[in-house]
């Protein structure tokens, strides 16, 4: 059973990677957390373990309660919880906390009450997956007696003003998909998404959607974890 | 047969395709009408047509080739179309003004008030008043009106004038009761007169239920979400959850900025400024002034419901060309992949938690396929509950298989 360690940077506001960061956030949870084999939906065993952090808390809730082990009536342990939190600081400072501790329920969460430092000490993580600014995720991580085993990051994530360039070892996972889509699509005709089949071509500037730019997170994700290298 | 035949019509027959697996209760066929070409009237005709299709594709419908173009090469006048005559059951017609008041005869027979929805679109600067631009068969007919040639705001009246909707034009109202109680009820009003179908309230908690779950089912068939921030909505463990849920099935989100709003959720990019509202003692505002909001509202809401089906589509299909797969394209976010030793598979995706119509759908698929083993892929949950216990028991009498989105690449790839 493995760890996978989850750090996330404040993103830049008045742009689409807040909800990109929450999109890669909710992926990476269920990548770690979702039994690969199993004919029934299950808990693969895998841990995340992520910051205490009040923005991010209800999207791991949503995932976490997915994978939350039943309570036997009878039993004499108490169940794991699938993610396990490390302080951040950022709770600690946050209005009406009271009327928010419901989202700290044990069946979805184990708080550690342990900085990152003592969290990633006692817990061991192989795994590292940085939803944000690669420099500053660099930050925290300087220092930590940990060895990874796969370092992941999203370039769609990285903070472009600051010219970030990840150091040696570290797997771009949006990069890693979109290289084997090209390859595929070197290899044969692949058909186009019926999405981007579809539609007329936009005659007016306004037609066109104005979303988020598209990220497959989740298979970027799968890819990046768990495919031998 | 859940089949709408969309034509446009511009002097003269310009397109016609069909839409299957719409959500509608029966076959509608709907033409967008102007009577002359190289106007105005062809470019919002056009344009409202356009917009049409992408509200189609936004509800998961197929485009195939009309009866039409099947038996021949041409497109027939909409009171000329075989394919109206086998699968319609209703007709709409979109009467774009330009100006005259004229329309072929032959239209104003088929499609009269008496029988079929006959809804006029007269935009300002065609015509003001709008009636002095129609013709005498639906002179008296309510018009929809619009400006500078932007049919998005009526997109939504117009669909439901076909019948066609359901979660498509679902919004759900995130707020503070202590905050924003009132002016979220005035929202909810305007917004149902607008043609949207606005939730409000949340249901009834009552101690021991899980806030979780409960917010799951309150967004499970809406398609956006409106956050009313203020500046205590943080504080709410509802509001935040529902963002939160929001997020994770890849709702439209829209954030209105209300006075002492600190925009909260910077997940939200979307946002209407009403920051400069004035609120009566009662906590009320005037409507006049909510009328803009309402108005941004209408304009982003095309945008923001494209998003789960664009993601319901783009990360199946990019599953399935990372892990190598042959497949083909069935419908938005069904594809057809061969496996490993030859057999085909049969693959569906959805945003929120599958229900027993996507196992009917996939079924119906696979037995036109031969019998091919299908997939559903959604948010399944491990957890010993009654969602896992009812999924579980659709997958099993059906036979489709029931797999968690969170190891989508490697189900593909091991197919």
């Amino acid at each position: 059973m493995k760890t996978a360690l989850l750090v996330c940077t404040r993103p830049l506001p008045d742009s689409w990677q807040p909800l990109l960061q929450h999109q890669a956030i909710v992926a990476a949870a269920r990548a770690v957390l979702c039994d690969a084999v199993s004919e029934e939906p299950a808990w693969s065993g895998h841990r995340l373990l992520a910051p205490c952090n009040l923005d991010i808390l209800p999207l791991l809730a949503t995932v976490a309660r997915d994978f939350a082990e039943f309570v036997e009536p009878e039993g004499s342990e108490l169940p794991q919880a699938p993610i396990l939190l490390y302080e951040d600081g950022s709770w600690s400072g946050s209005e009406g906390m009271d009327d928010l501790r419901p989202l700290l329920h044990p069946s979805r969460f184990q708080r550690l009450d342990l900085n990152l430092a003592r969290a990633v000490q006692k817990c061991r993580p192989e795994i590292c997956v940085v939803a944000g600014g690669f420099r500053r995720a660099e930050e925290q991580l300087a220092g930590l007696d940990v060895r990874f085993e796969r370092r992941i990051y999203f370039e769609c994530l990285m903070e472009r003003h600051r010219a970030e360039e990840p150091t040696a070892g570290w797997i771009a996972a949006d990069r890693l998909l979109q290289q084997a889509m090209e390859q595929a699509h070197g290899q044969r005709e692949i058909p186009p998404a019926v999405w981007l089949n579809a539609l007329r071509p936009a005659a007016e500037s306004y037609e066109e959607w104005d979303l988020e730019p598209f990220m497959a997170f989740g298979p970027a994700l799968e890819r990046a974890l768990w495919d031998e290298r | 047969m859940r089949t709408i035949l969309l034509q446009l019509h511009v002097a003269k027959p310009v397109l016609c395709d069909a839409w299957e697996d719409a959500p509608v209760a029966r076959g509608v066929q709907i033409c967008v009408y102007a009577d002359s070409a190289g106007g105005p009237a062809e470019r919002l005709a056009r344009r409202t047509h356009a917009a049409i299709e992408r509200e189609l594709l936004g509800l998961g419908a197929r485009r195939v080739t009309p009866p039409c173009l099947v038996r021949g090469s041409q497109i027939a006048p909409a009171y000329r179309c075989s394919g109206a005559a086998a699968t319609a059951a209703a007709r709409l017609l979109i009467y774009v003004a330009d100006g005259t008041g004229g329309i072929d005869p032959q239209f104003a027979q088929y499609f009269p008030p008496s029988g079929a929805v006959v809804v006029p679109l007269v935009d300002v600067s065609i015509a003001h008043p709008p009636e002095t631009a129609l013709p005498a068969f639906i002179y008296t007919t309510l018009a929809e009106v619009t400006r500078n040639l932007d049919p998005r705001p009526v997109i939504p009246r117009i669909l439901r004038a076909g019948g066609i909707v359901a979660s498509s034009v679902r919004l759900f109202i995130s707020y503070r009761h202590q905050d924003a109680g009132k002016v979220a009820g005035q929202l909810f009003h305007a917004l149902a007169e607008r043609g949207f179908e606005p939730f409000l309230d949340r249901f009834c908690s009552q101690p021991g239920d899980d806030f979780v779950d409960l917010i799951e089912e309150e967004l499970a068939d809406k398609a956006c979400l409106i956050s009313l921030e203020t500046s205590a909505i943080g504080r709410s463990l509802y509001c935040r959850q529902e963002v939160a849920t929001a997020v994770s099935r890849r709702m439209g989100l829209i954030a209105v900025d209300l006075p002492g709003s600190r925009q909260t959720f910077g997940v939200i990019r979307q946002r209407i400024d009403a920051r400069a509202l004035q609120f009566s003692p009662s906590g009320e505002v005037d409507p006049n002034d909510l009328k803009p909001v309402v108005d941004q509202i209408e304009a982003l809401y095309p945008h923001e419901a494209a998003r789960r089906p664009r993601w319901q589509d783009l990360n199946l299909h990019q599953a399935l060309t990372a892990a190598r797969r042959q497949f083909s394209p069935e419908g938005l976010g069904r594809y057809a992949a061969q496996g490993k030793h030859g057999g085909q598979h049969l693959l569906a995706m959805s945003a929120a938690l599958p229900g027993a119509r996507m196992f009917i759908e996939v079924d119906d698929w696979s037995a036109r396929c031969g019998g091919c083993q299908g997939t559903v892929f959604g948010p399944l949950s491990a957890a010993r509950s009654n969602r896992n216990r009812e999924i579980q028991w659709l997958a099993q009498k059906s036979g489709i298989r029931a797999v968690d989105e969170g190891r989508l690449y490697r189900a593909v790839k091991r197919l």
